[in-house]
């Protein structure tokens, strides 16, 4: 359960940084956000990879947490970077 | 030529990721597999399935012991345990035994009856190879890896310094763009697991540290077995040659995990089994905690009473027992081992969309791209055999292990050659072939290889990938699954290389238009 | 005719310089550094304030980025003649420090 809680918190964490990024506003939502959005945005995502790294080594102890949240943050990236080509591969 | 800091980083990075690739690639390939050494192991020996309580076969193994080995010096059980259906045992024979010191080695059900099963490495080949490699000296292919761990080292950190755009790249994955397809699989996969990759190439160097730099030993101790003495205190005893029955196991082991709540058994040594100086120690099991160099009990053999728990680490060893068990992964339950896998599936995609990369970027600046040099060909083709060739081969090693006769000789020999006649055979068609219909072609056989594993597997044995499924037997499914899974996979890639049309480019050649040229 | 014959014998020259400098380099980031690294090893081993098996773990676990970033720096550096000057310096130095500790205190 704890592996589901770490892996969703670093996904919304990447696509926070990922929607600060000029280019995948473009690519995603059509359009640029302004410079406090992308403040926002990207001060989100560190929170949120933050947050997934306080989860995991609060539920799962230091040594399992550090090296659980290492896996969370490679499979977030994975299903996002997937999620990201096929959606601009459909566009 | 140096022009600055990132320029000369960016040669060492393409250079000694270069030289040493296609080594690393097969080593991220079989470490990768090697974290499901056990699974591999018990899909490779389908003889036997079912569970057995670990103490109950440890108790079995001794029994088997007691009658084939009873002179031994020292005894190793290894019982079943949550991800093994098997006793291993391994007995150092008696100097008085006939062949001599060499030791020897059995595998044995849960109420330690020997088994027979097919003469196969398992999954262990895979694991070896990627730090011994085969057909060597295990000493020279230590030194061999070791460099290639550094160099790997090297190219991480330069490559760090070599991206500034490392982290406005992040996410870039554009399939069909040609080099840039290729660069972007590279930077996404080096990126996104960064950290996943300092790690294991760090603690992959620990593992082997004192054979590469034995010097920080030898200015403290004339004697390395010193060292290890201190760090790792051996408490066998000299037999006295006065015989003493063994005490029996099952308190000693129960005991032994009263002494670690939720802990489970790891391998037991008896020394001198049967003298009054005979020594029980218990290993705790390495997947109970991230450090590898596992906590250890000491109890007399005669009496059965504790005589030392594990001593207190100093923080210099405890971090270098976590940094090797980070490594081996041992202690990782089924998520986390997944979650070890797909990281090591992208350093092993990291390391060969790396080598690609060498070429793709290459061609381009050739003189006449379409007739290469000599030195760009071998490149070109050891990519090939490399990066699609030994995937297939690993496949093939698997339907080796179900359709090379039971009773050939050195069968276990013969399924590592055949991994390796297919390895040497996608070379020679790679040699033989033009380079992109090479690419296809190999890894189609990869993928139909894949494909068929299951296949051969459903064919040979009654533990097909439906009866799997309906009995909930995960490892068999699982395997079976995730086989089918790489077949697709490479599948895809084939079709998308085949169908996938270079955009005319415009020939470099000097003092004619391209139109010119044509017309 | 004759300035393109001459730029060309400067661009072999220029090549040629090149493909020493890489050789120079390769081989101070790989032995030379080897050498400084294990000396540097050695002296940590002698010198911290652990146990000394304790101390002899923290240099070899320490040892591997020691030399990564020599090797990178190797590569990096303005000229080949500094790097040999300064490994060659450094490892003298480190070296008398591990003779005068082996020789004042001997080994286990």
């Amino acid at each position: 359960m704890s592996h589901i809680v770490g892996t969703i918190l670093s996904l919304a964490g990447f696509i926070a940084l990922c929607l600060a990024m000029p280019r995948h506003q473009r690519d995603l939502l059509g359009r640029a956000l302004s410079e406090g959005g992308v403040c926002a945005l990207r001060l989100t995502g560190f929170c949120l990879l933050g947050l997934s790294f306080l989860q995991a080594t609060w539920s799962l102890g230091w040594a399992y947490g550090v090296i659980s949240w290492l896996g969370y943050m490679s499979l977030a990236a994975w299903i996002l970077i997937l999620l990201i080509s096929w959606r601009t591969q459909r566009a | 030529m140096k022009a600055g800091l990132r320029q000369s980083m960016a040669w060492l990075h393409t250079w000694t990721e270069l030289l040493l690739g296609w080594l690393l690639f097969a080593m991220f390939l079989t470490g990768t597999a090697a974290y499901f050494n056990d699974e591999i192991t018990r899909w490779m020996q389908p003889e036997i399935e079912g569970e057995a309580d670990p103490i109950d076969s440890a108790i079995g193994a001794a029994a088997y012991l007691r009658e084939k080995a009873p002179n031994s010096p020292s005894w190793f059980i290894t019982p079943t345990s949550e991800r093994q259906v098997v006793t291993n045992v391994f007995w150092r024979p008696a100097p008085s035994d006939e062949g001599g010191g060499r030791g020897r080695s059995a595998t044995l059900d849960g109420q330690g009856t020997e088994v027979e099963l097919r003469d196969t490495r398992g999954g262990n080949f895979l694991y070896r190879f990627h730090f011994d490699l085969h057909y060597m000296p295990v000493i020279w292919a230590r030194y061999l890896v070791g460099v290639a761990a550094m160099f790997m080292l090297i190219a991480i950190l330069s490559g760090v310094v070599t991206h500034k755009k490392i982290f406005a790249d992040f996410f870039m994955l554009r399939f069909g763009k040609g080099q840039r397809s290729w660069l972007d699989a590279h930077n996404v996969t080096a990126v996104m697991a960064l950290p996943f990759h300092l790690m294991i190439t760090y603690t992959g160097l620990v593992t082997l540290a004192t054979l590469y730099m034995p010097w920080a030993i030898a200015a403290n101790y004339a004697d390395s077995g010193t060292y290890f003495e201190a760090l790792f205190p051996q408490d066998a005893m000299e037999a006295t040659g006065v015989a003493a029955p063994l005490t029996p196991l099952r308190p000693v082991l129960e005991d032994a995990l009263s002494y670690w709540p939720d802990g489970h058994l790891g391998t037991a040594q008896v020394s001198n089994p049967g003298d009054t100086a005979a020594r029980i120690m218990v290993f705790r099991s390495p997947g109970d905690t991230v450090g590898t160099r596992a906590e250890r009990l000491v109890f007399d053999g005669v009496s059965g009473a504790l005589l030392s728990t594990p001593p207190a680490r100093g923080a210099a060893r405890e971090t270098e027992s976590v940094m090797v068990g980070l490594h081996a992964g041992r202690f990782a339950g089924p998520a986390l081992r997944w979650l070890y896998f797909l990281s090591g599936v992208g350093g092993t995609i990291m390391v060969g969309s790396g080598l690609v990369l060498w070429t793709v970027k290459r061609r381009q600046k050739l003189e006449d791209p379409d007739r290469p040099h000599f030195g760009f060909r071998l490149v070109e083709r050891l990519n090939v055999a490399t990066v699609a060739g030994l995937p297939a081969a690993v496949a093939g090693y698997f339907i080796a292990n179900w359709l090379l006769p039971l009773d050939l000789e050195a069968r276990a020999e013969w399924e590592i050659h055949c991994l390796f006649i297919l390895w040497g055979a996608s070379l020679v068609w790679a040699v033989g072939r033009p380079v992109k219909r090479a690419w296809v072609e190999v890894m189609a056989a990869g993928a139909c290889l894949y494909a068929a594993v299951p296949l051969v597997n459903a064919l040979t044995t009654s533990r097909h990938l439906l009866a799997s499924l309906t009995k909930g037997d995960w490892v068999f499914a699982g395997f079976d699954l995730s086989m089918l899974f790489f077949a697709v996979l490479i599948g895809l890639a084939a079709r998308r290389l085949a169908l996938h049309r270079p955009r005319e480019r415009t020939p470099r050649v000097r003092g004619a238009k391209p139109a010119e040229a044509l017309s | 005719m004759a300035r393109a014959a001459v730029s060309g014998r400067q661009s072999a020259i220029v090549r040629w310089l090149a493909v020493w400098q890489v050789i120079l380099r390769t081989i101070a980031a790989t032995g030379g550094n080897y050498l400084l690294t294990s000396l540097i090893a050695g002296v940590m081993a002698r010198l911290l304030p652990f146990a000394p098996s304790e101390a002899s773990m923290t240099a070899t676990l320490s040892c591997f980025l020691v030399f990564a970033l020599l090797a990178m720096w190797v590569f990096a550096a303005r000229s080949v003649l500094r790097v040999y000057v300064l490994m060659a310096g450094w490892s003298a130095l480190l070296g008398v420090i591990l003779w005068l500790s082996l020789r004042a205190w001997g080994r286990l």
